[in-house]
């Protein structure tokens, strides 16, 4: 007994790491269970309270900044029609969310995005409604251009989305114009650009074309707009081409957007989990 | 004993809430200098192999809560603080090269076990030793420069 105890205090240290690495794994490999997204929910809480309150400062901070230069314009009153440019667009802007709101099949809420990334490999989102405004996992973020991502988690203020400019994000596609199927999915490159994989080489394609959800799509509707083909090349002893899709949403100047309140189907939920333990 | 690790932790959580803030938007290539690893890596050397190892998982487990996945990030960071606890700080003129060197080798270790846990298979080798490895270390190193000129050689 004693020998054990002196060779576990000689090397306790690497005990230690061993011990460590291993929980390490073991919460890497479950962070999805429900206990650990609680854990997760909560720090989304505590954080996004942070957050919000960070961005407000920085509103506000930019609302002085403005009417500094409103006054300065005032004076200067050659400016004054470029100024009444920008409320234009903004107007324009403003009207067409309004539209798109009134048009949606689905019922939409709007959030605004008060924290974002949008350069590195797993972008993230974090929007101003969560569990107490009836969000949940899986519901769809969009804008009047398209698809914007999925929520991943959500607290009872606040949820984090899932954009397309995340390298773990996939969505079934379709090309609008052949109805041609493959999977969107994004590589880390430009978060103005997407990859549109598993597209045969006998199917017809071009630049130019529209790509939208499918009807395969485990969470978003069929007909969600994602982008536009940019290039399309094929490559030498592959089956499929090499399909380059400039994404609708200019993720850089996203600022508001709307939730799809739709409710999964519940049905088609069951019937995949009882093929899967079919399987 | 008590004390010591209660301010540390109240550093850690500030120094992960600056590292949400402010160097996540200081991102190049989706690289980010990590403020936290850089306060293991003064802890192990401070406070021992053991304790770092300890506090690289605790640091590890909090910006994994702020930022990402779950267990990625106290992997890399508990590999970090054992790794930087063979550098324990000693008395000597060369301090700060000790330092540097000390943030190099736990860099290049912390960025390679979370770019390997974080991507999987899916970057290649090549990426995964020169971009994210290499050029992360640099961005690390970068930081430590200042923080030890502003911060730790007061400390």
């Amino acid at each position: 007994m004693q020998r054990v105890l002196e060779i576990i205090l000689a090397f306790k240290e690497y005990l230690v790491l061993v011990l460590l690495c291993s929980i390490s794994l073991l919460l890497f490999a479950k962070s999805d269970t429900p206990a650990l997204r609680n854990v997760r929910a909560f720090s989304v809480e505590i954080f996004g309270a942070f957050e919000s309150t960070f961005s407000g400062l920085s509103r506000y901070v930019s609302l002085v900044d403005e009417n500094n230069t409103l006054l300065v314009q005032n004076i200067a009153l050659a400016d004054q029609v470029n100024f009444l440019r920008w409320a234009k667009t903004e107007n324009s802007t403003l009207r067409t969310l309004l539209h798109f709101k009134a048009e949606s099949d689905y019922s939409l809420k709007a959030a605004q995005v008060i924290d974002k990334s949008i350069t590195l490999d797993r972008n993230l989102m974090m929007l101003n409604l969560g569990s107490a405004d009836s969000i949940k996992i899986d519901m769809v973020a969009v804008t009047d251009v398209g698809l914007v991502g999925r929520v991943i988690l959500t607290s009872r203020n606040f949820c984090i989305v899932q954009p397309i400019i995340n390298k773990d994000f996939k969505a079934s596609a379709m090309i609008e114009r052949t109805r041609g199927f493959g999977i969107l999915a994004w590589n880390g490159e430009s978060f103005k650009e997407a990859d549109l994989l598993n597209i045969p080489l006998n199917t017809p394609i071009q630049k130019g074309d529209h790509i939208i959800t499918s009807e395969y799509s485990s969470f978003a509707p069929a007909g969600l707009q994602l982008g536009t083909v940019s290039s399309v090349t094929e490559i030498a002893g592959q089956h499929f081409y090499k399909v380059k899709v400039a994404l609708s949403v200019d993720f850089s100047a996203l600022e508001v957007v709307f939730i799809q309140t739709r409710q999964k189907n519940i049905e088609q939920d069951d019937l995949r989990k009882r093929y899967k333990e079919f399987q | 004993m008590l004390n010591t690790s209660l301010i540390y932790a109240g550093i850690l959580l500030v120094l992960a809430l600056i590292q949400k803030f402010l160097f996540n938007k200081l991102a190049v290539y989706g690289l980010v200098p990590d403020v936290v690893l850089i306060f293991v890596i003064f802890l192990s050397r401070r406070e021992g192999q053991l304790f770092g190892t300890a506090a690289g998982f605790l640091c590890g487990l909090v910006t994994d809560l702020v930022l990402g996945t779950l267990g990625v990030g106290s992997f890399s960071k508990t590999a970090a603080g054992f790794t930087a606890g063979y550098f324990e700080k000693k008395e000597s003129r060369n301090e700060e090269l000790q330092f540097l060197i000390c943030v190099a080798v736990t860099s290049l270790v912390h960025n390679f076990c979370y770019t390997l846990i974080a991507n999987g298979g899916s970057v290649p080798f090549i990426k995964l030793i020169l971009l994210y490895t290499l050029l992360g270390s640099v961005y690390n190193l970068l930081l430590a420069y200042l923080a030890y000129h502003l911060v730790l050689r007061r400390v």
